[in-house]
């Protein structure tokens, strides 16, 4: 670490201290999964805010973001203390902060809105304060704003689909803080590789999208279109037509130009892309769902950058369907939810290119998302996937759970019941708190 | 391997001058405004850094998008004259950095004066940046940066006229300052601990690219004021320029 | 690779990525946004083309049956096709007829067995393709509509496609958008839903596809336009395959359907496979697949529902499980296939036929095993292959000569 020295200025004289180099790097990092840009919360997090997916005849049936107390010693420790629906059913999927964190940006896939609220003014109670209704229009055809990606004064947003076939051509679209579109960056394909190194087997698919400043890139990955990932679980792996539209790549780009370098072939829908967060750990882990493979993303000394597959997650012939990934703040251990056992593994990443299983819990019928603290003390889970994908009947549990982890067990703190409360399909988590803004 | 200079009394003293490559900055070829590309960049002598691991693109090679028309109000400039924003930034392009003198914390407003020191710096090897370009400092702490301390925080920075124009403004109040931030997105709270050591005022470090005709082009933090990809940007728009005016 | 929208100017981007050499993916990937779309659609002629394509049909279709009062006016083409692509057509503002019946896609999914409409809801049959849907009468795969007129509102109203709750709620929705209002002003049409149901129909039948090298070979007197294989197939398909038997050819012209409804045993496959309990192929990467227990994808399914075919419109037993008979032109274009899209490729589907179809009670009585050789199979794919109208690609820019309609100001 760098340790800057300065001084103070003296009475009645002006003082300036010119940092003609480099101040320390800033962490890179769920608190440990968000933009390098934004201020993180490396103590306790206040609030547990959870974009939940409306159901149809369950309560209000409209989307809304959740909010349940995480002070441990308030009296509302582990409840929902506030809920704000936006209106409709519009499949609230995934969003992020901007670089001040004092908004958080939340999309919908089916319909393409975009609800941004200020969690600044008062962080446990976010307040609806923008609806973007036009993203398709303004962004030349992008269906499905999902990864909501903090940038110096704007939003790096990752569609999944577009307005001509629903299939799963998609972009990168950029929006100011202010919410206004600034431009959109079609994904590399086959007959349009925009000049990136392996285009040929570039696919256009989109996911995740995450920078890594010090290196100028940025890694993005790939899923499915609106048809799929709208469609009914069960139909659509019925339908080997569907099946063959999945994403089978990760794309390198310079991000500051926003162009794509480089394409990688990683089969199998890629999703979550975590970078590591030491300040020199210049690799990237993402798990392909439907093969069930870790990758990792990384550069050699020449500076070549190479995609690898280093571990399994589960057994992959029975479709365990890894479906987030959550890196710790030591760059040591990496949990993995597999939506179809249900079940969280903490995988050991000390070396990266041999991720090692060393623990596993079921935390219920079906798990999709998991964010754990700064500290890695306490990981949090929630069930939804997606509206149409969750299993049915009474496999349909519908939970955010928190848990202590101690480096060897994953022990219960509190879990809230979604079904019961009335609320949704909770999936989504992003951390509140007041400190933030002192 | 921070290095810090203070200035005491409006007189520079620095300890140490940061520019890497430990030598000359290599000699610019002057060429005529609105010229063909050039293939000199004097700022890439700054080589590499564990911050900035790569190296800058091309200019021209990618596109800065508009993000809106940049903010306008008035204004008060270094000499204490009253003036609009607009008319203050027209006529070149421009790298507007907000910032307030009192601020000590290394990583914010001395780190964003530090980078444009050094563009100042890279700008005098380079007629096309000296003549194309101007920074600009703008304190949003109006109660305590007035005209005259402005003045004086300009001249322990730029204390000549080569290179790049460097100009300072301040505002008359907050009544002035609230719209011209609010437009630009620059974030400034009072910190609850005034005695903060770092400073009073928290905000976000943002430098903001303003081209010829006034419009916002890109905003920098933290992890993109390398001085390189700066005047990669500048260049690049300066290439823009050049292929407007070779249209018409 | 950036993409402005339509009302952005003082975008130089393309005069700058001149000069660096890299102009040609940027101005490429202007053809994907709506943004490109409009670039494109400055043709005054367009819409009088598309209406003489009604009069003037295409070699190897018969003259084409004119609606009620004639050809359309050319303005009620243009708000036919602009209204087709238009997503706010469903309340949720994500279906057009458009997002199923895709152009580039032959005009229907190609990426799908059965679409998916709004809010996800699993639809049962395979979206038809719209080329030469005009000489398609009854329409929908158990005939239940008479006309395009008629067809139209279907879509529009079903609440597993368009989900509108009425025609007067998408007629205000419509209403309410000031564009919109004008395009139907310059269609010469009140907004009203009878205008709606029209314009849909009269763009849908201007897209006439004939002319395939088929039509230049048996209508044309061109001997050199089919191969011999293709040719071979050809006679197979009429004679020993008795494919025509179904899918007709007459002297003059070739419609490839006899516009009834037969049973070939695809409906009742499908219940026969959801209840045997057999693992399911899954395909999770490309050329790898695993058998999934169908338990665990019945975990993750809505029930499959039934489909009873041309009984749910007459309730006659006697056509439970019929289908009308597609047309086979440009049916390379078109897969996947069946009512269903349960066959991948013209392969599958001349080897279903050829083993006889899916024996049952209700077997349409000419479908039976064929004695075909794999050279017969592969004439039979080469002949389908020369069906292909050499007009589909004027087809698909005219119908991208409209930026796709979306919610916004």
């Amino acid at each position: 670490m760098h340790s800057p020295r300065f001084l103070l200025a003296t009475s009645g004289s002006i003082c300036l201290a010119v940092a003609l180099a480099l101040a320390p790097a800033s962490a890179r990092a769920d608190e440990t999964c968000q933009s390098p840009y934004l201020p993180k919360i490396t103590g306790q997090e206040e609030f547990v805010y959870v974009w939940t997916l409306g159901v149809e005849g369950l309560g209000d049936g409209e989307d809304k973001l959740v909010t349940i107390d995480a002070r441990p010693g308030s009296k509302t420790y582990g409840k929902v203390v506030h809920t704000a629906s936006v209106g409709g059913r519009f499949e609230a999927h995934h969003g992020g902060f901007n670089d001040d964190r004092s908004q958080l940006w939340l999309g919908g896939l089916d319909t393409s809105e975009i609800f941004v609220f200020d969690v600044r003014t008062d962080p446990g109670r976010p307040r609806l304060v923008k609806t973007i209704r036009d993203f398709t229009r303004a962004s030349g055809g992008v269906v499905g704003p999902h990864g909501i990606y903090a940038l110096p004064g704007r939003l790096l947003i990752s569609g999944l689909s577009n307005d001509r076939d629903h299939g799963g051509r998609t972009a990168l679209v950029e929006y100011s803080n202010e919410g206004k579109h600034i431009a959109t960056h079609w994904n590399p394909t086959s007959d349009k590789p925009f000049g990136a190194a392996r285009g040929e087997v570039a696919d256009g698919y989109g996911y995740d999208v995450r920078v890594l400043p010090r290196k100028n890139v940025m890694l993005s990955s790939s899923f499915t279109g609106w048809s799929n990932y709208m469609m009914d679980f069960g139909k659509m792996l019925q339908d080997p037509e569907a099946m063959k539209r999945f994403g089978q790549t990760v794309v390198l780009w310079n991000l500051h130009t926003r162009q794509p370098r480089e394409v990688f072939q990683v089969p199998g829908a890629p999703l979550e892309i975590r970078w590591a967060l030491g300040p020199t750990h210049d690799y990237a882990f993402t798990a392909a769902a439907l093969t069930s493979k870790l990758w990792l993303v990384h550069v050699d000394r020449d500076e070549k950058w190479h995609a690898t597959a280093v571990a399994d997650i589960g057994d992959p012939e029975q479709i365990p369907l890894p479906v987030d990934i959550s890196i710790s703040a030591d760059d040591r251990l990496l949990w993995v939810t597999t939506f179809m056992d249900g079940k969280a593994r903490a995988f050991d990443i000390s070396d990266p290119f041999h991720p090692r299983q060393t623990y596993e819990k079921e935390i219920g019928r079906q798990l999709n998302m998991v964010s754990q603290s700064w500290d890695g003390a306490r990981v949090y889970f929630t069930s939804s996937l997606l509206a149409n994908w969750d299993k049915k009947g009474d496999d349909n549990e519908q939970f955010l759970k928190a848990y202590a982890w101690n480096g060897k067990e994953l022990d219960q703190a509190f879990a809230v019941d979604f079904n019961a409360e009335k609320l949704g399909r909770p999936h989504l988590m992003r951390f509140g708190s007041a400190s933030l803004y002192r | 391997m921070t290095i810090v200079a203070i200035v005491r009394n409006a007189s520079i003293a620095l300890f140490a001058l940061g520019i890497a490559g430990g030598g000359t900055v290599m000699a610019a070829v002057a060429g005529d405004h609105g010229s063909a590309p050039r293939t000199d960049r004097p700022e890439l002598s700054l080589g590499r850094s564990e911050q900035f691991d790569f190296d800058p693109p091309e200019p021209g090679s990618y596109s800065l998008p508009i993000i809106k028309d940049a903010g306008d109000g008035d204004v008060l400039t270094a000499d204490g004259r009253s003036r609009r924003l607009r008319d203050v930034l027209a006529g070149r392009i421009s790298l507007v950095s907000f910032i307030y003198t009192s601020c000590a914390d290394p990583a914010a407003c001395p780190l964003a004066s530090g980078v444009l020191y050094r563009i100042k710096a890279v700008s005098k090897q380079d007629p096309l940046l000296a003549e194309n370009l101007r920074l600009v400092t703008f304190s949003f702490d109006p109660e305590r940066d007035t005209p005259t301390v402005m003045a004086s925080y300009g001249k322990g920075l730029a204390p000549d006229v080569d290179g790049a124009e460097w100009i300072f403004l301040t505002t008359a109040g907050p009544a002035a300052l609230q719209p011209i931030l609010a437009d630009y997105g620059q974030r400034v709270d009072r910190k609850r601990d005034p005695d903060d050591p770092l400073g009073p005022l928290a905000h976000l470090v943002r430098v903001f690219l303003v081209d010829r005709g006034g419009r916002l082009r890109n905003i920098y933090s933290f992890d993109q004021l390398d001085p390189r990809l700066v005047l990669t940007d500048v260049r690049t728009l300066l290439l823009e320029e050049a292929a407007v005016a070779a249209g018409k | 690779m950036i993409v402005r929208p339509a009302r952005s100017f003082l975008w130089v981007a393309p005069a700058i990525a001149a000069m660096a050499g890299i102009a040609a993916g940027q101005a490429a990937a202007a053809e994907i946004g709506a943004a490109g779309a409009g670039a494109a659609g400055a043709d005054p002629l367009r819409d009088e083309r598309a209406v003489t394509r009604i009069v003037a049909g295409a070699l190897g279709l018969p003259a084409m049956a004119q609606p009620p009062g004639g050809p359309p006016a050319a303005g009620l083409v243009a708000l036919g096709r602009r209204l087709f692509f238009d997503r706010r057509l469903s309340p949720s503002g994500t279906m057009s007829c458009g997002m199923c019946h895709i152009p580039e896609q032959g005009f229907t999914s190609q990426e799908l067995a059965t679409p998916v409409g709004s809010h996800g809801r699993s639809l049962r049959r395979n979206a038809p393709t719209l080329l030469n849907v005009a000489w398609v009468t009854p329409l929908f795969h158990d005939g239940r509509a008479a006309s395009l007129e008629g067809q139209a509102l279907s879509p529009l109203l079903a609440p597993d496609e368009m989900a509108n709750p009425s025609a007067d709620a998408l007629v205000a929705r419509l209403a309410a958008d000031p564009d919109m209002r004008q395009a139907f002003v310059e269609s010469g049409s009140e907004i009203a839903i009878d205008a709606v149901v029209n314009a849909l129909a009269a763009w849908q039948r201007t897209l006439v596809a004939g002319g395939s090298r088929f039509d230049q070979w048996r209508f044309a007197g061109d001997e050199n336009a089919l191969t011999d294989e293709e040719r071979h197939g050809f006679a197979l398909f009429t004679g020993a395959a008795n494919c025509a038997a179904c899918h007709t050819v007459a002297p003059d012209h070739a419609l490839f359907t006899d516009l009834m409804f037969h049973d070939t045993g695809i409906g009742v496959r499908a219940d026969l496979a959801a209840a045997s309990g057999l693992q399911v192929p899954v395909e999770i990467a490309p050329g790898r697949t695993v058998l999934v227990d169908r338990a665990l994808v019945e975990s993750v399914a809505e029930p499959r529902a039934s489909d009873l075919g041309r009984f749910e419109v007459t309730g006659d037993p006697a056509d439970r499980h019929r289908y009308r008979t597609p047309s086979l032109r440009n049916v390379a274009l078109t897969a996947p296939y069946m009512h269903d899209g349960s066959l991948a490729t013209l392969g599958e589907v001349v080897r279903f036929y050829a083993s006889g179809g899916v024996p049952h009670a209700g077997l349409d009585p000419r479908i039976r095993p064929l004695d075909l050789a794999e050279s017969d199979v592969l004439a039979l794919v080469a002949f389908l292959e020369s069906l292909t109208s050499p007009d589909v690609a004027a087809l698909v820019r005219d119908a991208r000569s409209v930026p796709v309609g979306n919610a916004g100001p």
